[in-house]
């Protein structure tokens, strides 16, 4: 796009002006308060209309002061050739918009309207902002610095460029995310933190809501088990009611029971009374009647006792006959067995050297004789063996001489016959030395098995002698274990051990025998002692009775009972003490009435026992049926186990109450307060936690899309920079590499060479070189779709740049505006004297504002 | 001679308001309980001869036994006025009911059981009463029933017209106008509906207060009077809180300050009773570059003036229309690529997605981060 004219009308201090700009480098200069700013805005504005809600102020802020016109045109050449005319009428608060294309003038519907129709944004594809942000350029962008400082707000403009039209960089946007996520959000690892904390509370809420549901449930119980108690307490009160009128009519029959008896006693009162003002007691015989009574028992005792010791006397006599005899045949029985005892027990000390040292069985003694039987068998076969073997060896040996001599008789007849030419003999010879040899061999045959035979003789007598002894030394291994030295010894000893044991038997026989006779004569002679004692306990009792009597006729004559002999005198005693006794029967009748009556009125009067009765009747009522089979002692059980229980169910009951009114305290308002104060925890929660994903979704999404962004536009900048780089320098630096992460720049001095930062170039050529990145930036801003080149407008941008750097900052500018075009607005001469040197360098003066009145 | 009740229903003592903080809880539910003792009034400024509660009185799970013996004690005065209560589904007759635990008056009645009981109210008039016995009780009210005897039958349950279910509420116990004619009933008083509704043979007087800033509608107790057969019913305004809701565009507005201002002079003008109207209030509108809106802390400071009072931020921190078209910058690839999911995403997960966008752009725009 390129801007050929403006048009002002009115617009701010600018009235009636016309503006024509070069395709490349426009210098518009102009005083300070001469219109150049407010020319700026006057053809961002005519480009972009006021897209924003509150437009009314800066709609406001730009009318002509003394001016009625309040409108502008712009005429400007896309890059396809067609050329635009955009009128707004700034004046109409809906700033009507027209867009016509030259020469036909035929309306452009999508870029006309109102206050929002924007060619700038559909053709430019950028924003008012970013127009503004990027290609618009104002003073103290270029301070001219060359230091490191220089170079990062550089880097940071360009960044904020693209992160956000200016606003912010996208480093910038991610860093407050994460400020936002860390401090203000927090997260599960940071327990001071707002989720953590806010996890934190919605668990306690939790955990309170859950305490009310369980202390809740445990107070349902409560009420439920008080409400049995409360209907055991009173079912408890009912029956101790009912006990207690129970009681109260046991009372009532008792006390009726009492009426009578005072009743009754008082009756008997009278009639003891009367009975006994008919007889006097006797006082002496009063006086002395125990005495009397107790001499006259001791008396009638001792008497008693001498008739018996009397009577036993006589019988005594021939019980004791009976005894001497018995108690001689008890000691003769005991002689006898004492004599057995004695001959027994030396019977068995004389057997007892043959019994032996142990006891023999029959089982014992069979093994024993088995053992006997058998070493005589061996024992004979040995001796067999070994006489055989004596006879053998004392036998002759046999036929030897017989043989010798046929030899010798042979030989001679041999020689004889040899001698004698007889060949007879010779035969007879030669025979016979042939049969002494057959017997000579024979012989030693038979003399070879004999000593043979001999000698298995031997050794089986020798196995025989061997057998017999070791059978021989069983049997006395046996025997000797048995204290005995053979097997006769052996018969002997337990046919003595019989005899000892019958002896033994005899002996114990005899023994108890005598005991029971020795027993049998000390009760005997107990029993004939006791006849002694008889004698004198009659003695002893006649004494006793003559006392007694003695006794007894002092006292009677005491009490003055006429008479002589004991009994009659007793007889008139008893008399008169039964009138005496009736008497004071009489007197006692009285006085147990009196008790009685005493007894029954219990310190109170009939009269008022029976008022008590009328009370009592009147409130027992119906009860007192019940109270007749009553059980006092049940009942009492009964009212004491329900008695004891009262505490118990008052005591629960006050627990019950207190824990109910401890809950009710606690949770006074229920528990919608803990649901409320978990919902506004959870949603507290659910907010942070919401907010942190958010935030953390954007972060990412923005980490992605500007490395995505940055690594398309760095080699956009790349590729416009570097030429521009190269030109500066006059090829001495070829390439600019602009970092996609934060847009930091270095150079390259060849394709083949490292890189360097910033810092080794000139001042100048870092100025050049800004303005080439900041025009490449607005061109790359423009984003996707758009051809047109975007338009530069520097507002006295150099305003602040080196006065010696500024000619060579002029022909940069001149440089980048055969590509892209500027409009440089200065007040500084030093730039209008670099612009007069260069070609296709437009120059326009603003005169500034018209004066007042001028119109 | 006419038989006159009080109907009411949907009390909800004791319930929890989750919005709001528990100090603003309590203050809610004293005025539920005061609006309970405006309708108990009602029965003696009126002559009623019953009082009819039609479910939900209180909460189950929150109520205490002091809500028990208060109930006790307010029922029993009501003597000799006879009170019949129907649990509903939040105050079911269950092992856990208080209903179980008080000491009932003598002139309280408290039906137990789903199957519907009769309690002779006058010669030929006959209540029959029902209780839900566990929550969310969804099998159907009246099928099978039919009033049995001579005379007028009125029902008294809780439960829900399927057929003009308000949106979002829950079915317990269904129901249609048709059911209570079968059960030759001549009137059905009903809970469960916290709006005021009428049917051909029923009426439902909605809750004595709105619980929330949803349930627009008359909130009632019914006065209804049985004479000879016929039964009429009128209803009493019994509230005195209400809620209302307030749009109000923040464009205008450069500065925090500024906008909490504005804020507070409409809700002055449009809350007469503060404390017993709630306001909603969302702000919309695009904010100013300048302006930076925590939407949380202006509504905290509305609380003490205003309680209950909600801010909602429905407001556009900067058009991501015109961020998109900014041009080639990350901000605006931001904007697409954001749009470009949030268009993606399953409905559920687009808020997420839309608040996102909006950290972003606050975040390229410097502007308070606010969760």
């Amino acid at each position: 796009m390129i801007l050929l004219e403006t048009i002002v009308d009115g617009f701010g201090c600018l009235v009636k002006q016309h503006f024509t700009f070069a395709e490349g480098l426009t210098i518009i200069a102009g005083p300070n308060e001469s219109g150049k700013t407010t020319l700026t805005e006057c053809i961002v504005r005519l480009l972009f209309g006021y897209p924003e809600h509150q437009y009314g102020a800066a709609l406001e802020q730009r009318r002509p002061w003394h001016w009625n016109r309040y409108a502008a045109t712009l005429v400007y050449r896309l890059d396809d050739g067609r050329v635009l005319e955009t009128r707004r009428d700034f004046g109409q608060n809906h700033v009507p918009t027209e867009t016509y294309e030259r020469p036909v003038m035929r309306k452009i519907d999508e870029l006309s309207g109102s206050r929002k129709a924007s060619p700038g944004a559909e053709l430019l594809h950028l924003s008012m902002e970013a127009f503004a942000a990027a290609a618009v350029m104002r003073a103290g962008e270029f301070a001219g610095g060359t230091d490191a400082k220089s170079y990062q707000a550089l880097a940071e403009r360009i960044a904020e460029l693209v992160g956000a039209a200016g606003e912010a960089g996208a480093q910038q946007a991610i860093d407050r995310l994460n400020d936002f996520i860390a401090r203000d959000l927090g997260s599960d690892r940071a327990p001071k933190k707002p989720l953590s904390l806010a996890r934190a509370e919605t668990e306690a809420a939790r955990a309170a809501l859950k305490t009310f549901h369980d202390e809740g449930a445990r107070m349902r119980a409560n009420l439920e088990r008080r409400a049995q108690l409360l209907d055991r307490q009173s079912a408890v009160a009912a029956q101790i009611d009912a006990l207690d009128a129970t009681r109260q009519a046991m009372r009532l029959a008792a006390l009726r029971a009492r009426i009578a008896a005072a009743e009754r006693a008082a009756r008997q009162v009278d009639e003891a009374s009367h009975k006994r003002a008919s007889g006097m007691p006797s006082p002496e015989i009063v006086a002395r009647r125990q005495g009397i009574d107790a001499a006259i028992d001791a008396w009638l005792t001792a008497r008693t006792a001498e008739r018996d010791a009397s009577s036993s006397s006589q019988a005594k006599e021939e019980q004791r006959s009976s005894l001497l005899r018995q108690i001689a045949e008890c000691d003769a029985k005991i002689k006898d067995a004492e004599s057995t005892v004695n001959s027994r027990g030396e019977a068995i000390e004389r057997l007892k050297p043959e019994a032996g040292r142990g006891a023999i069985s029959d089982e014992t003694l069979e093994r024993l004789e088995q053992l006997s039987e058998l070493a005589d068998i061996q024992e004979h076969a040995a001796r067999t063996k070994e006489t055989q073997t004596a006879i053998n060896r004392q036998r002759p040996r046999a036929g030897a001489w017989p043989a010798v001599s046929i030899f010798i008789i042979a030989l001679i007849a041999l020689i004889a016959g040899a001698l004698a030419h007889l060949l007879g003999l010779v035969l007879a010879g030669i025979a016979g030395i042939v049969a002494s040899g057959v017997m000579f061999g024979y012989l030693f045959v038979a003399e070879r098995n004999k000593a043979a035979a001999n000698a298995a003789l031997e050794d089986e007598a020798k196995q025989a002698r061997t057998v017999a002894s070791s059978a021989a030394a069983n049997l006395s291994k046996e025997v000797t274990a048995l204290g005995l030295s053979d097997i006769r010894a052996a018969r002997r000893a337990a046919k003595v051990q019989g005899e000892i044991v019958h002896f033994n038997e005899s002996l114990e026989s005899a023994k108890r025998s005598a005991a029971q006779n020795r027993e049998l004569r000390d009760s005997l002679e107990a029993r004939f002692n006791d006849f002694s004692q008889l004698d004198k306990q009659l003695v002893d009792a006649r004494a006793r009775t003559e006392e007694a009597a003695a006794q007894l006729r002092r006292l009677l004559d005491e009490a003055g009972v006429p008479g002589g002999d004991l009994e009659p005198r007793i007889a008139g005693y008893r008399e008169a003490r039964l009138d005496t006794e009736d008497a004071l029967l009489a007197d006692k009748a009285v006085s147990d009435a009196k008790a009685e009556l005493a007894g029954a009125l219990g310190g109170d009067t009939l009269d008022s026992l029976k008022a008590q009765e009328q009370r009592l009747a009147a409130t027992v009522g119906s009860a007192a049926a019940s109270a007749q089979d009553a059980d006092p002692a049940a009942l009492e059980t009964k009212l004491k186990a329900l008695n004891d229980e009262k505490p118990g169910i008052e005591g629960e009951l006050g627990r019950l109450n207190s824990e109910l009114a401890r809950f009710d305290e606690q949770y006074r308002d229920g528990g919608a307060p803990l649901e409320e104060r978990l919902a506004a925890c959870e949603a507290e929660e659910a907010r942070l936690s919401s907010a942190r994903e958010a935030a953390t979704i954007a972060r990412e999404v923005i980490e992605q899309t500007k490395d995505h962004v940055h690594k398309n536009f760095a080699p956009h900048l790349n590729s416009l920079a570097g030429p521009a780089l190269k030109e500066i320098t006059h090829g001495r630096y070829t390439e600019v590499m602009v970092d996609p992460k934060d847009f930091s720049l270095q150079v390259r001095t060849g394709a083949d060479s490292g890189t360097v930062g910033m810092s080794v170039l000139s001042a100048g050529t870092q100025e050049q070189l800004h303005l080439s990145l900041r025009a490449a930036t607005a061109q790359a801003l423009s984003g996707d779709g758009s051809d047109e080149c975007v338009p530069l407008l520097l507002d006295d941008a150099l305003a602040h740049a080196d006065e010696r750097r500024l000619a060579a900052a002029v022909r940069h500018l001149a440089a980048i505006a055969k590509r892209q075009q500027i409009l440089l607005f200065t007040q500084r001469d030093t730039v209008l004297e670099a612009a007069r040197e260069l070609e296709d360098v437009t120059i326009l003066h603003l005169s500034g504002p018209p004066p007042a009145g001028r119109t | 001679m006419s038989y006159r009740i009080i109907h009411i229903a949907d009390v909800h003592l004791d319930m929890a308001f989750g919005a709001l903080p528990p100090a603003q809880g309590d203050a809610r539910r004293r005025q539920l309980q005061a609006a309970f003792e405006r309708a108990l009034a009602l029965v003696r400024e009126r002559g009623a001869d019953a009082l009819c509660i039609a479910g939900d009185l209180y909460e189950d799970g929150k109520s205490t036994p002091d809500r028990g013996a208060y109930l006790t004690r307010v029922l029993g005065a009501l003597a000799p006025a006879r009170v019949f209560i129907s649990p509903g589904n939040h105050d079911p007759h269950n092992r856990s009911s208080l209903y179980r635990q008080m000491r009932l008056p003598d002139n309280v009645t408290v039906f137990s059981h789903r199957a519907f009981a009769p309690v002779a109210l006058a010669p030929n008039l006959t209540l029959w009463g029902a209780a839900h016995e566990f929550e969310l009780d969804r099998a159907p009210m009246i099928n099978g029933f039919a009033c049995e005897g001579a005379g007028t039958h009125v029902l008294l349950f809780h439960g829900s017209d399927r057929e003009r279910l308000p949106p979002g509420k829950e079915c317990v116990a269904p129901f249609v106008d048709a059911d209570i004619v079968r059960a030759n009933a001549a009137h059905a008083m009903v809970g469960h509906f916290h709006g005021m509704m009428r049917g051909a043979h029923y009426a439902y007087p909605g809750s004595l207060e709105p619980h929330s800033a949803a349930q627009d509608g008359r909130h009632t107790a019914a006065l209804v009077t049985v004479e000879n057969g016929s039964v009429g019913v009128e209803f009493i305004d019994v509230a005195h809180t209400s809620y209302l809701s307030e749009d109000l565009d923040i464009s205008a507005f450069g500065d925090r300050a500024q906008l909490a201002d504005a804020v507070a002079q409409r809700l002055a003008a449009r809350v007469d009773r503060p404390g017993q109207v709630f306001c909603r209030m969302r702000l919309v509108g695009s904010a100013a570059p300048t302006l930076d809106l925590d939407a949380a802390q202006l509504q905290r400071d509305l609380q003490s003036t205003y309680p209950g009072t909600t801010i909602e931020d429905a407001s556009a921190t900067i058009d991501p229309d015109e961020a998109a078209r900014e041009g080639y910058t990350v901000r605006a690839e931001f904007v697409k690529e954001m749009r470009k999911r949030i268009a993606a995403a399953p409905a559920d997960q687009r808020p997420q997605l839309e608040r996102a966008l909006r950290y972003g752009l606050l975040a390229f725009a410097g502007k308070h981060l606010s969760a």
